[in-house]
């Protein structure tokens, strides 16, 4: 399917023409952003969408005006265990829905869906009293275990999604390393996770911006300042009375950037590293 | 099916032991607060508190805490702030859980409720066995605000009445006096018309702000000698519809309806970064608001000035004081402590060295003379206080009742869908029959 | 059919999900179906639960903003699922193109899915004012006289989904996932069919991804009904409850009037509403979704 400029034909024109309408819509609200990261306080409700005058030490103030370092290290130390614990024991259950057939699978897995269908609003507090009763309150702990029971919030939304893939991937595939001598977990790791390469992407992906803007999480479990992530505090340029418009915005966009780029890298694995074929034959 | 209902009855109550056993020793470990201090004579006592908004390590109230550490051998406290979006849901959990700060800020609007619910320490008998501290250096009014049913329950961080707020440049392009304080809202209004500009068919200027945030509007139905319920809060009828109420809520409607509005309406605020951005843009003469307003305005090259809000038609004038108080959890374990640490918190070095820079007004009666003899712009400001009248939200439980009737009674109107007059009678008739 | 031999590995293999379950999940879910039936003044702390029995939802049945806020929620799921599905999966089939340059266009659709909601609140205000707004300036072009939309009762929750549609980043993310299990031999066996590029879609492209489609129906279901951020930030539930949705209302009774037990019970009603939503579509699947992957008996 790869195609060069010169073979486009009408519709795949009309395809980017669609594509080129969104992305405006897209982009206005992100232009805006950059252009309020960059203006005074004066000006962000101006009638000039542009800044007058640059003000690029919005950046540097916003970096200094909160622990920026000591807040990406604490997002960090949350971060990197959450998405092995989350990617590893995310794939290893959607494997186990994919492709068993124990007693009771299918009440399991309405459960599994069951556990999102509770608003999280009044989970909150009994989660809360959980973790205050084995003493891992202000602590990251309760951030990051739940991460290798299956991924974060009860791990349904990674499991489902992988589970999903792997249904689709053609059983032939798996079944022929089994008659090859290859037993369950060797085909889990040398065949079932690489193929399911773009939803464990997927998953990654999401996993980093749920830990990078959690809010509610770092809110409820952690008290010290010491302790807290970047997404507690970019909410610092909300203060008592009044926002700062420009330096949230300044702020917003350097917590941005790390997600983009990785988005940016990862989209590479993403799409191009497929190799699943129909397979029929194998 | 029948098997698969065994199961998920199985899963439940497996689950169902692991609560009661983790409810049950939640009970005998239950602590009420979450210092981990202990009996020992000598044994050092632990405390927290709590704000919102200033995440900041070097804060103020940082400061104060290191200070009291360093001058309280027996206590250490230690500082944990919020960040303001989160503070209502950190607090409830925290209270829930009783894991709760012994000290916590509380916002004037909370006041009743937090006191209400049982959850805020009453410190009369404190204040009374302490001789080195009388409740007298404070502002009077300030103090009243922080009593609630005539008990005393917070003690003042900072505060911010409310006053009107001009826009120099636009008054002395238009060659218009500035406000006096012989003003009434008929010169007010108009004054606003005056100063109302379009251009194509599009406002590019606006006289006045009148807004659907409350607090303007009670100080507007004060000077009109009328509220939105009885003074012990247990009745709408005959206040949130009488004769009174109505017609000035209808001049305040007209004020950002209709061909001739005087006034942006809400959406146009909130579209324009609220009265503040306006306001600092040239595009709003005048609003009635509170004094934070003050560090956004000093950041921008806007000339402004304060002036007392209007007087009524009879001479009545009165405003809000918007005010956060600290509150001692009433479930801590150090009380005579928590009580110390609130002193430090609300008391004359801390009041100081938070108005330093002008960002707040002291508290105390003896530094806020000095701000009112040398700070041109905060001595209406301060005169305002004395106008002070409490909001029904904090003169009852019911306070939310009619809040909430009056606001929707106030949305069914600007958007057109009620008269005035049907509009307040159905929320006076809607709130009663709430009432508890 | 498979042997029993695999059976009992398969427990082994969802063991951390089970565990986290009974751990971290059940629990609180118990509590909070506990607390539907008692009173909770939830800042008076834990020793304070009374049990009421049916008292709460005695009093949901006739609290008209309860039919108020399902009334909004359910507009809203049954327009926005379907809506979004639709868009997501065009722009993902778009996007899956191997062309240069497609990657930037990955890229600018995921940004929405970036943005904290903050800084796209404020920005969408300005967008809906029926005066300064760059949508009604948009609208006037082709002479139409564009309504006041967020403060227009009518409209307010036209324009969140509208807003809703901006944010289908992560859908689409999801669909291009799936579309990677696509095998590109189908593709080719279909070109040299000579099929055309609408008959690709719907006989190759469509059928393939339907796990997809299942996934993400799914979610946009449970998300659908649970949608709360930007009402709670933009309008609050105004005007005039035009955009008070369900878990909004919750919100506001448990952390603003401090029910909890009501909230609990409302919480529960809403599980039990989503529920049967899901199970329609998961015993509708088997007509529909189709994996390469399964035992065909």
């Amino acid at each position: 399917m790869q195609t060069s400029l010169r073979k486009f034909n009408l519709s795949q024109w009309l395809a980017l023409l669609i594509l080129i309408a969104g992305s405006a819509i897209v982009l206005v609200p992100l232009l805006w952003t950059v252009s309020t990261s960059l203006k005074t306080p004066a000006e962000v409700f101006g009638d000039s969408f542009f800044p007058q005058k640059w003000i690029w030490s919005n950046y540097s103030d916003a970096v200094r005006a909160i622990p920026f370092f000591l807040f990406l290290r604490n997002t960090l130390i949350i971060l990197v265990p959450v998405m092995i614990g989350t990617v590893f024991t995310g794939a290893l259950c959607a494997y186990g829905f994919a492709r068993f057939n124990f007693r009771g699978k299918q009440t399991l897995f309405l459960i599994l869906l069951a556990t999102m269908m509770l608003p999280s609003q009044v989970t909150l507090i009994p989660t809360f009293l959980l973790f205050k009763q084995v003493g891992l309150t202000n602590s990251f702990l309760p951030l990051i275990l739940p991460a290798f029971f299956g991924g974060l919030g009860g791990g349904a939304f990674n499991i489902f999604l992988i589970r999903q893939f792997m249904r689709g991937i053609p059983r032939e595939l798996d079944e022929s390393a089994f008659v090859d001598g290859a037993n369950r977990w060797q085909i889990f790791i040398r065949i079932m996770a690489p193929l399911s390469k773009a939803p464990l992407i997927a998953v990654s992906i999401f996993t980093f911006m749920g830990v990078w803007n959690d809010f509610q999480g770092p809110l409820i479990y952690l008290n010290s300042n010491e302790k807290y992530t970047l997404a507690l505090g970019l909410s610092m340029f909300k203060g008592m009375y009044n926002v700062e418009w420009n330096m949230l915005m300044a702020a917003t966009i350097l917590i941005m950037l790390p997600a983009l780029i990785l988005f940016f890298i990862a989209q590479k694995y993403f799409i191009e590293g497929i190799s699943i074929s129909s397979a029929v034959k194998g | 099916m029948k098997k698969k209902l065994s199961i998920t009855l199985a899963a439940v109550l497996s689950s169902v032991l692991l609560l009661s056993a983790c409810s049950t020793s939640g009970n005998t470990a239950n602590s009420g607060n979450s210092s981990a201090g202990n009996s020992g004579s000598k044994e050092k006592v632990h405390l927290t508190f709590s704000t919102w908004g200033d995440v900041n390590s070097s804060s103020s109230e940082q400061k104060l805490a290191d200070e009291f550490n360093a001058s309280h051998p027996n206590i250490e406290v230690k500082f944990e702030p919020v960040p303001g979006d989160g503070y209502a849901t950190k607090l409830t959990t925290s209270l829930a859980s009783g894991t709760a700060p012994d000290v916590f800020l509380i916002g004037e609007g909370d006041f009743y409720s937090y006191v209400d619910k049982g959850v805020v320490e009453p410190l009369d008998d404190y204040v009374a066995k302490d001789t080195s501290f009388d409740l007298k250096m404070y502002q009077q009014d300030l103090i009243d605000m922080e009593r609630i049913n005539d008990k005393l329950y917070y003690l003042p961080k900072d505060f911010n009445p409310l006053a009107l707020w001009y826009n120099k440049r636009i008054f002395d392009e238009a060659g218009i006096a500035y406000p006096s304080d012989e003003w009434t809202w008929d010169d007010l209004i108009a004054t606003a018309q005056k100063l109302t500009k379009q251009e194509k068919g599009k406002y590019t200027q606006f006289g006045f702000n009148a807004g659907t945030w409350e607090y303007p509007i009670y100080t507007y139905l004060w000077a009109y000698g009328t509220d939105i319920a009885n003074e012990e809060g247990t009745k709408a009828e005959g206040f949130m519809n009488s004769e009174k109420t109505v017609s000035a809520i209808q001049k305040y409607v007209d004020l950002s309806t209709g061909p001739n509005r005087v006034s942006p309406t809400p959406q146009d605020t909130e579209t324009m970064g609220g009265d503040s951005s306006m306001f600092m843009t040239d595009k709003l003469a005048m609003m009635v608001t509170g004094r934070w307003i003050k560090s956004d305005l000093d950041k921008s090259n806007v000339e402004y000035g304060s002036a007392l809000i209007p007087k009524g038609p009879d001479g009545d004038r009165a405003s809000i004081i918007a005010a956060a108080g600290w509150a001692m959890n009433s479930k801590t374990k150090h009380k005579e402590e928590a009580f110390e640490l609130m002193k430090w918190l609300s008391g004359t070095d801390a009041q100081k060295l938070r108005s330093k820079d002008g960002l707040v007004l002291p508290a105390t009666t003896a530094e806020l003379e000095e701000v009112k003899a040398t700070e041109e712009k905060d001595k209406p400001v301060i005169e305002m206080m004395s106008y002070a009248r409490k909001p029904v939200t904090m003169r009852s439980a019911n306070g939310p009742i009619f809040k909430d009737a009056f606001t929707q009674a106030l949305e069914k109107i600007l958007v057109g869908k009620m008269d005035v007059k049907s509009a307040l009678d159905e929320a006076a008739k809607t709130a009663d029959s709430k009432i508890k | 059919m498979n042997n029993t031999k695999s059976d009992r590995a398969g427990y082994l293999f969802i063991l951390p999900w089970l565990l986290g379950l009974v751990i971290f999940t059940l629990g609180p879910m118990i509590f909070s179906l506990i607390l539907s039936f008692s009173k909770w003044d939830v800042i008076t702390g834990v020793e304070s639960i009374q049990y009421v029995g049916l008292d709460n939802f005695k009093a949901i049945f006739h609290d008209p903003l309860f039919y108020q806020s399902l009334k909004v929620t359910f507009i809203f799921a049954l327009v926005s699922v379907p809506l979004f599905q639709v868009a997501s999966i065009l722009i993902a089939v778009l996007l899956n193109m191997r062309s240069r340059g497609m990657k930037f266009f990955r890229l600018i659709y995921f940004m929405p899915s970036v943005i904290p909601a903050v800084a796209t609140s404020m920005m969408w205000v300005m967008i809906f004012n029926p005066e300064y707004g760059i949508l009604n300036e948009a609208l006037g072009w082709f002479g139409i006289q564009g309504p006041a939309w967020l403060q227009d009762p009518n409209y307010a929750l036209g324009a969140l989904i509208v807003m809703g549609l901006w944010g289908i980043g992560n859908t689409i993310i999801i669909y291009l996932s799936g579309l990677q299990g696509v095998p590109e031999d189908l593709y080719e066996a279909g070109e040299l069919d000579g099929a055309g590029i609408f008959r690709r879609f719907f006989s190759i492209t469509l059928p393939m991804i339907t796990p997809t489609i299942f996934f993400n129906l799914i979610m946009g279901i449970i998300g659908g009904f649970q949608y709360f951020t930007q009402a709670f930030v933009m309008t609050n539930g105004g005007p005039l409850n035009s955009t008070l949705f369900y878990n909004l209302y919750l919100y506001n009774k448990a952390f603003i009037e401090f029910d909890m037990g009501y909230a609990s019970a409302l919480s529960w009603i809403l599980f039990i509403i989503i529920l049967l939503f899901t199970l329609l579509v998961i015993r509708s699947s088997s007509f529909w979704v189709y994996y390469q992957g399964d035992d065909r008996d």
